[in-house]
């Protein structure tokens, strides 16, 4: 996908930073004339990505107080939202208004009924609305790396005389790695497991030798470091982060900890998987990817010791590891604002990210469960009752994040953005089929996934979340299927599986549910039909 | 010293532009470089007040075409 960089100031400089990203810079101002041109390269199928980078001093031109936003403000944000409207199928990258801190009106600026303040606050009103009304629009927001960094850090008057280029390299940067970052988050590829070490890590000092209450973790003096820490990260996981321990200590003194330490904000509960032992880390973190049936690459992995750090770098390439700061008061503003952005941006927050914790937890006593019975009785015993939607519009952002996060039990792997899934729930030709789960334990959510093209009479997608494999409901969501190609009168469907490294448990998915294989091309892909009645 | 300034700044430009580091010799110039075209010295510029923490003032940057000139800038 190649992307087009609009902007009414010189931008050049930013292509460099953006890498990967294949990056060509419209012509120079061209901004409002490529977003409102039909002919424009903006509207043409080559490019899937546009950034509109926009200089909000530079769209307020000569407006002065009482005036209101300027008329190129209006022109710029109705021609962003047609072109948004009218190329449903391409990514659009806005940043927000972000005005410089010059007023005309100095002082008198905060209490002004049309201060830039009110002004900047009003147009970024609209740019939300917008992006609400328009799934393919994604905003960044400026403010937020003015307020990081400042404008004196960020901005480059003397290459804004000579060139047009209003900033500083420490912006350009800067802003290619929150595009970045963005679009990951975007098109949900952020990872799912934070695993943490203990000691000098979520508390300072060592456990085993200054016992529960003798580690460094409090509301005051240096112990407070660590408590915001804790904090950060519970947070983190309440947006659906899976927390997990492996550590170095006796798993008696880290219970110990969680019974008698008042000053630990994150609990038992709080964590999907512990392991607190002797055992190399990269075994531990292994078993950890075992228990919860997700592949070590979902991992981030935190630990104050660069031997450990290195080892499980060396072991486990997929997991991520970054550096971790040698001062205790920067573990706050180092966790939130480059772990984060970088390896758990999200875009939105769904349903299911609310709960995920409490998923993998009920998911640990229906293993207990299981390891007790026969597999029927036990699937008997469970009471699972599923729900199959149809074209589920509310459900988009699930859906998009559901076909970008499974790998496992995924028969085509095929990756799809909103405005792709937007674009099969509205039309007649094809049918999005979500599957909602429930037994005794609780809600899963939403599990299953199946995308029908009735044109090519081909089931598109089929895939279900690793939380549910085992628990035989990919049956039910077939079934729903076959109902719906029924009533269209086909009655031989396709189905397809596309092998990569991670979805062998499903190659024989389509023989083992009465489909006939009819092709095997050389790199793997299999085609099936089957008949219906 | 100098010798040292004209090598890292010949590194800097080179990365910049795009081009082999061997490319680069502590007389290259604005003249001497095809690619160093004047977009291309805004670039070498904001590379180099940021790698070096210099700040350039419109004149420097639209006198420090050469990378004896832009060494010339670094402290001792």
């Amino acid at each position: 996908m190649r992307t087009l960089l609009l902007s009414n100031t010189n931008m050049q400089p930013l292509v460099a930073f953006l890498k990967p990203w294949e990056v060509v810079c419209g012509e120079f101002n061209s901004m409002l004339l490529d977003l409102s041109n039909p002919e424009s390269p903006a509207a043409s199928a080559e490019y899937g990505r546009i950034l509109c980078l926009f200089d909000s001093d530079s769209l307020l031109g000569d407006a002065f107080h009482g005036e209101g936003a300027p008329e190129q403000c209006e022109t710029f944000l109705a021609a962003l939202d047609r072109f948004c409207a009218t190329h449903p199928d391409k990514n659009v990258m806005a940043n927000t208004f972000c005005f410089g801190t010059g007023r005309y009106l100095n002082f008198a600026d905060l209490l002004h009924p049309q201060s830039l303040h009110t002004t900047e606050a009003k147009l970024n009103g609209r740019l939300i609305e917008m992006a609400h009304a328009h799934p393919n629009l994604l905003l960044v927001d400026f403010d937020l790396l003015f307020r990081r960094h400042g404008e004196d850090a960020l901005l480059a008057d003397s290459f804004w005389y000579l060139g047009r280029i209003r900033y500083s390299n420490l912006m350009f940067r800067s802003l290619a790695a929150m595009l970045h970052q963005a679009f990951d988050a975007y098109v949900g590829q952020s990872r799912k497991v934070l695993i943490l070490d203990l000691d000098n890590t979520l508390w300072g000092g060592i456990l085993g030798e200054v016992g529960s209450n003798g580690i460094a973790l409090s509301e005051d003096g240096a112990g407070r470091c660590y408590r915001d820490f804790q904090r950060a990260i519970r947070a983190l996981q309440r947006t659906g982060v899976l927390l997990a321990i492996s550590s170095k200590n006796n798993a008696t003194d880290l219970e110990e900890v969680f019974a008698s330490n008042s000053m630990m904000v994150l609990r038992r509960n709080d964590f999907v998987s512990i392991r607190a032992n002797w055992d190399p880390k990269p075994e531990n973190i292994l078993s950890i990817a075992e228990t919860l049936n997700l592949g070590v690459d979902s991992f981030v992995f935190l630990d104050d010791n660069p031997v450990e750090r290195d080892l499980v770098r060396t072991a486990l390439p997929g997991v991520a590891v970054p550096e971790f700061p040698v001062r205790a008061e920067k573990l706050l503003s180092w966790f939130l604002r480059e772990v984060v952005p970088a390896w758990f941006g999200k875009y939105n927050i769904t349903a299911e990210d609310l709960a995920k914790t409490q998923q993998y937890r009920m998911n640990e006593e229906r293993q207990c469960l299981s390891r007790s019975l026969d597999l029927d009785t036990f699937l008997v015993n469970l009471k699972i009752e599923c729900t199959t939607h149809v074209d589920p519009v509310e459900q988009i952002n699930r859906i998009a994040q559901m076909t970008q996060k499974t790998n496992q039990f995924n028969l085509t792997t095929r990756r799809y953005q909103i405005p792709e899934i937007q674009r099969f729930l509205d039309s007649p030709e094809y049918s999005v089929l979500l599957l909602e789960y429930k037994d005794r334990f609780g809600s899963e959510g939403s599990v299953g996934l199946a995308i029908l093209n009735f044109r090519e009479s081909r089931i598109d997608t089929f895939l279900m979340s690793c939380r549910v494999i085992g628990r035989k409901v990919e049956d039910r969501i077939l079934a729903k299927a076959y109902e719906l190609f029924r009533e269209r009168g086909i009655n031989r469907i396709m189905g397809e599986f596309l092998p990569t490294c991670k979805n062998q448990q499903v190659a024989n998915f389509y023989g083992s549910h009465g489909f006939t294989l009819v092709a095997e091309e050389a790199d793997g892909r299999k085609i099936y039909e089957r008949f219906i009645s | 010293m100098t010798a040292q300034h004209e090598a890292s700044v010949a590194a800097l430009i080179a990365s910049v532009l795009n081009i082999p580091t061997a490319a680069v010799g502590s007389d290259a110039s604005m003249d001497s470089l095809p690619e160093w075209d004047s977009l291309a010295q805004l670039n070498i510029c904001l590379a180099f007040q940021e790698h070096f923490n210099v700040a350039m003032d419109m004149e420097t940057i639209a006198e420090s075409t050469s990378v004896t000139s832009l060494a010339a800038l670094l402290p001792d």
